[in-house]
């Protein structure tokens, strides 16, 4: 077919335009560097930054920064990289300031005080607030653009371009026009957000496309068997789950007698009951699910006892949902409001192996944000998403600074194009066919609670899937088109969950298994390291530093 | 499905909606205004919805409970 080709030459490419992208290209741009950045959709209205609860990571001068650690490390059962999550901690601080000139906005009191929540998991470190995604990525969105950052909407990059053991830019396709695109780059910065199967709590296009590529370039992937969930309104989901909020703010979980019931559960994980509703994510979830199954759902979120300036405060942090909830009758003071087990919640997967300058495995590839692996679960996502974009920016600068000579291998290009393009001349299995049965492995067969027998029986099928299924997948456009990649994408990624969670014998944070259902901190002090190496995953563990909190200085129960 | 409708007389026309949809739902049509060419991956994120000037634009919010998604084994009848 006769579609125009794009070849385009660039000193910093960053794959995905949410906030660790465009907070990257803010960064990159203070240098005098070309930086091309590209995205599924539209930067700035693209990817899950939209939907953050409001939250942000609180740390500020005066404040004891091994609290927030502890905390960190608590609520993510020890998986973080500590002294990454220590330089994200006081990395935010540090950005806070930047972001107030360019227009974002705390949430205050009516004494101008900055408001501070404990969030989900936080005994001692607090959370400070904004009111709304959609302000936030215009204003970085806007920045981002007013420093020259050369942004292309609606390109799917398909794959990184490697030379020598080495990332040389990427490439895809335009999912309206179809056109081809190649981008040759000095340095490459994936920042495609976290990954689900278009069926959870993040936008539908969040797919783990440079995950996935990244797996195929022979990049490490760690923590992979941390595919989390979360909960969210049942009738009344707009995308946002507002439980770091609504829990931080003091709001309860009651099942449909009106008993609260997390407490029930919290020694299973061995977390201190001071942390009330309060709990990390795999806590709620796991505890919903033993209530639902003794017949006590559905459960509710409930605000009725919390006091006037609560909920003014609640109402200003999550204005839409809120709005929403009124609109539908529902009073948060007088009422409660129903929740559910949404998959994916939020961004406390694994991805990307990043060293502390947003290094991967592999020259000349860097990640950002929800694809790297970064616990930072007490630290939240989007703190995350800011500051290891500000470190991707800083080592993909420092390397163009470099003197260096990208090629691409013309070859490879050759073939990209053609495995792209391929679904189009035919095929039996139609995308929504296959995303159901991805879904399906990763929503059933995972699931939350996980055991050998049915993750062994999930590699199979997703294996099966990759080998017999996925050859014969066709699209009906180019819009069909992206699906048809995505679920390659979202295939190859739920491989590395199924595998890692079999591999990571003991029940720890996401890993929860019915087969081993105690945390061993003895033999398990380790991270499930995930590469592709000639088309077989390659599964090892390596040994987690304790160099700033032992294991025995946290507070567990 | 959660897209509902693009109110016709109350579009202008500005194409905000085509541009920003996450996933591609809406695109120009003949008139120059927006359709849901593709109505079944409408998520309810609302993107459109906040953008438009002209409250041109109808979505229903999600409802949770009526999707595949929710993980059978673990949630029993009582959560649906």
């Amino acid at each position: 077919m006769a579609l125009k080709e794009h070849i385009i030459d660039t000193d910093v490419l960053i794959l995905g335009g949410g906030i660790a992208g465009l907070y990257a290209a803010i960064r990159a741009k203070n240098k005098p560097v070309d930086v091309v950045l590209v995205d599924k959709a539209f930067p700035g209205r693209s990817g899950n930054s939209l939907y953050a609860s409001g939250a942000i990571c609180g740390y500020q001068a005066g404040d004891s920064l091994r609290d927030y650690l502890v905390d960190d490390l608590r609520t993510c059962f020890f998986l973080d990289d500590q002294e990454q999550a220590e330089r994200v901690i006081e990395g935010m601080y540090a950005c806070r300031e930047e972001m107030e000139s360019w227009g974002i906005e705390w949430v205050r009191d009516s004494e101008g005080k900055i408001i501070r929540k404990k969030g989900l998991g936080m005994l001692k470190s607090y959370n400070i607030h904004f009111s709304g995604g959609r302000r936030l990525m215009n204003v970085i969105r806007g920045e981002a653009v007013r420093r020259g950052t050369r942004i292309l909407d609606r390109i799917m990059i398909t794959d990184l371009l490697t030379r020598d053991g080495e990332v040389v830019g990427a490439a895809g396709f335009h999912i309206r026009s179809g056109e081809f695109y190649c981008i040759k780059a000095r340095s490459t910065i994936v920042a495609t957000g976290c990954f689900d199967a278009k069926g959870g709590q993040p936008q539908w296009n969040l797919t783990g496309d440079g995950v996935a590529a990244a797996l195929r370039a022979g990049a490490e992937l760690r923590n992979m068997e941390h595919y989390d969930w979360s909960m969210g309104p049942a009738r009344h989901f707009d995308r946002s789950s507002g439980c770091h909020v609504l829990l931080g703010h003091g709001a309860h979980l009651v099942n449909r007698f009106g008993e609260r019931f997390i407490h029930k559960y919290l020694d299973r994980f061995g977390y201190p009951a001071e942390i009330g509703d309060r709990t990390p994510r795999n806590i709620f979830v796991y505890s919903i699910a033993q209530e639902a199954a003794a017949g006590n759902g559905p459960i509710f979120i409930d605000c009725r006892h919390l006091p006037g300036h609560e909920i003014e405060s609640i109402k200003n942090s999550i204005p839409h949902l809120h709005a929403a909830w009124v609109k539908a009758g529902l009073n948060i003071k007088k009422d409660l409001v129903e929740y559910t087990v949404v998959p994916h919640g939020t961004t406390a997967t694994g991805g990307i192996r990043i060293d502390n300058f947003a290094g991967t495995s592999v020259p000349g590839l860097y990640c950002a944000g929800d694809a790297a692996d970064r616990m930072w679960a007490g630290v939240n996502g989007l703190t995350g998403a800011i500051v290891s974009g500000c470190w991707a920016a800083e080592s993909a600068v420092q390397r163009v600074l470099k003197p260096q000579n990208v090629a691409l291998d013309g070859e490879q290009v050759g073939a990209i194009k053609e495995k792209i393009y391929s679904p189009l001349l035919g095929g039996t299995l139609k995308t929504r066919e296959a995303i159901s049965q991805v879904q399906n492995i990763l929503y059933q067969e995972i699931g939350i609670i996980r055991q050998a027998h049915r993750l062994e029986k999930a590699i199979a099928n997703i294996r099966a899937f990759r080998r017999e299924a996925l050859p014969k997948i066709c699209a009906a456009d180019f819009h069909d088109l992206a699906k048809a990649h995505e679920v390659a994408n979202i295939a190859d990624l739920i491989e590395t969950v199924a595998a890692s969670s079999l591999f990571r014998e003991e029940t720890r944070y996401f890993n929860i298994r019915e087969d081993f259902p105690k945390r061993d901190d003895v033999n398990w002090l380790k991270w499930v390291v995930v590469r592709r190496e000639g088309g077989d995953l390659q599964l090892s563990t390596v040994d987690i530093p304790q160099d700033k909190v032992r294991i025995e200085e946290i507070d567990w129960v | 499905m959660p897209f509902k409708a693009i109110l016709k007389h109350r579009c202008n026309g500005c194409g905000t909606c085509i541009e920003t949809c996450p996933v591609d739902v809406l695109r120009a049509g003949p008139d120059g205004k927006p359709y849901a060419a593709y109505p079944e991956d409408c998520m309810s994120c609302f993107m459109c919805t906040y953008d438009c000037p002209m409250e041109a634009i109808q979505i229903t919010l999600f409802n949770l409970r009526r999707t595949p998604y929710l993980p059978t084994r673990e949630l029993n009848k009582n959560m649906s």
